[in-house]
């Protein structure tokens, strides 16, 4: 009996199937995902979570808005010793300069 | 002998080491640690020596002669609203009075501005003489040009402060002369009002540039630089909010 050389069809059919399979659920993969981001992009609806540990009520339309405040740092940052020293002053001649124009009315 | 010998040859090569020169013989030990033991009794004397300035004290004396100053303009604002009276007018009277007003504010302001940056310049001497301190306890050292540099700057914050506190007791008034010659009037006061801060605003940068050498001779004595940080709100200077870091 004469022998093959080579790979035979019986094992080449199965791996072209997988390789094939393989790639269509790439292929999936990057359509729908592509189709979700365009569907979040769309303000349908869109819903927006509420405020968390927020007070008072939302504002409807213009007026006084009641809600979480802000609290700044009362604590201004620290400045470098160089940087003061590098400061310059104009001794109030700014200031001066200002009244000088009013004083020109005089 | 043989080593010290040996050190000669090497150093007329250019070739500099601790074990070779004989800097290890007995009496050579003995003589560098007695030179380090009295650097470091001088460094004591001299940082002992550079002027503390009492901000408390100071800052206290400052806000009292501006009071003071606020006292002496009120008394004083009478004759100068009599005075507005001959003025006809009326657009003129107000403006006048209004620039009297700022002329106060002025001097009032800048020589605020002038104790905020002197607190802080204060701070940083003091901080500068705690690190050169600690340093030179560590090393052994000779600080004599930090010391040096540390009690001039301590000295020109003093004086700036003293002209500072003296500028803040100061009021302007525009002696109204007559209704014709109310710019000259006004010139008089600014061309005063101007002059003054120019020889105070002098001292401060003076201050300034002072410390600045401190601190340029502190950082060279030491070998790497220093970070110091002040607070920038004036009245937390004195909580030790503030942090010094000696960057490696």
């Amino acid at each position: 009996m004469k022998k093959h050389k080579g790979f035979s069809i019986i094992f080449i059919i199965p791996v072209i199937v997988l390789a094939l399979s393989i790639a269509g659920v790439f292929a999936y993969k990057l359509y729908s995902d592509g189709t979700k981001a365009r569907a979040s992009e769309a303000p349908v609806n869109k819903i927006v979570p509420p405020l968390q540990g927020s007070k008072g009520k939302p504002s409807v339309g213009y007026g006084t808005v009641k809600g979480p405040t802000i609290k700044i740092s009362p604590t201004p940052a620290p400045i470098d010793l160089e940087t003061i020293i590098n400061e310059t002053d104009d001794g109030g001649e700014a200031e001066l300069k200002e009244i000088d124009t009013s004083a020109a009315q005089l | 002998m043989l080593d010290q010998l040996l050190g000669a040859v090497l150093f007329l090569f250019g070739i500099q080491s601790g074990n070779v020169r004989g800097d290890s013989t007995p009496s050579a030990i003995a003589s560098s640690s007695a030179s380090a033991t009295s650097s470091a009794m001088k460094n004591e004397e001299r940082f002992r020596a550079i002027p503390k300035n009492d901000l408390k004290a100071l800052e206290m004396k400052f806000l009292e002669k501006k009071k003071n100053a606020l006292r002496v303009w009120e008394s004083k604002h009478a004759s100068f609203s009599a005075s507005l009276k001959t003025i006809k007018n009326e657009k003129k009277k107000v403006l006048l009075e209004e620039i009297q007003n700022r002329i106060m504010e002025i001097n009032a302001h800048q020589t605020s501005l002038f104790m905020t940056v002197l607190k802080r310049l204060n701070y940083g001497v003091e901080e500068m003489q705690k690190i050169a301190e600690a340093y030179a306890l560590e090393t052994g050292k000779d600080l004599s040009s930090v010391t040096t540099s540390l009690t001039n700057a301590s000295k020109a914050i003093s004086d700036a402060i003293t002209a500072v506190t003296a500028q803040a007791d100061k009021t302007y008034m525009v002696s109204i002369t007559s209704e014709t010659k109310l710019k000259d009037d006004f010139g008089k006061a600014r061309s005063l009002l101007a002059s003054d801060l120019k020889k105070v605003r002098d001292l401060v940068h003076d201050a300034r540039k002072k410390v600045g050498e401190a601190l340029k001779a502190l950082k060279s004595a030491i070998g790497k630089p220093v970070k110091i940080t002040v607070q920038s709100d004036t009245e937390a200077a004195a909580v030790p909010l503030n942090t010094v870091t000696p960057t490696p």
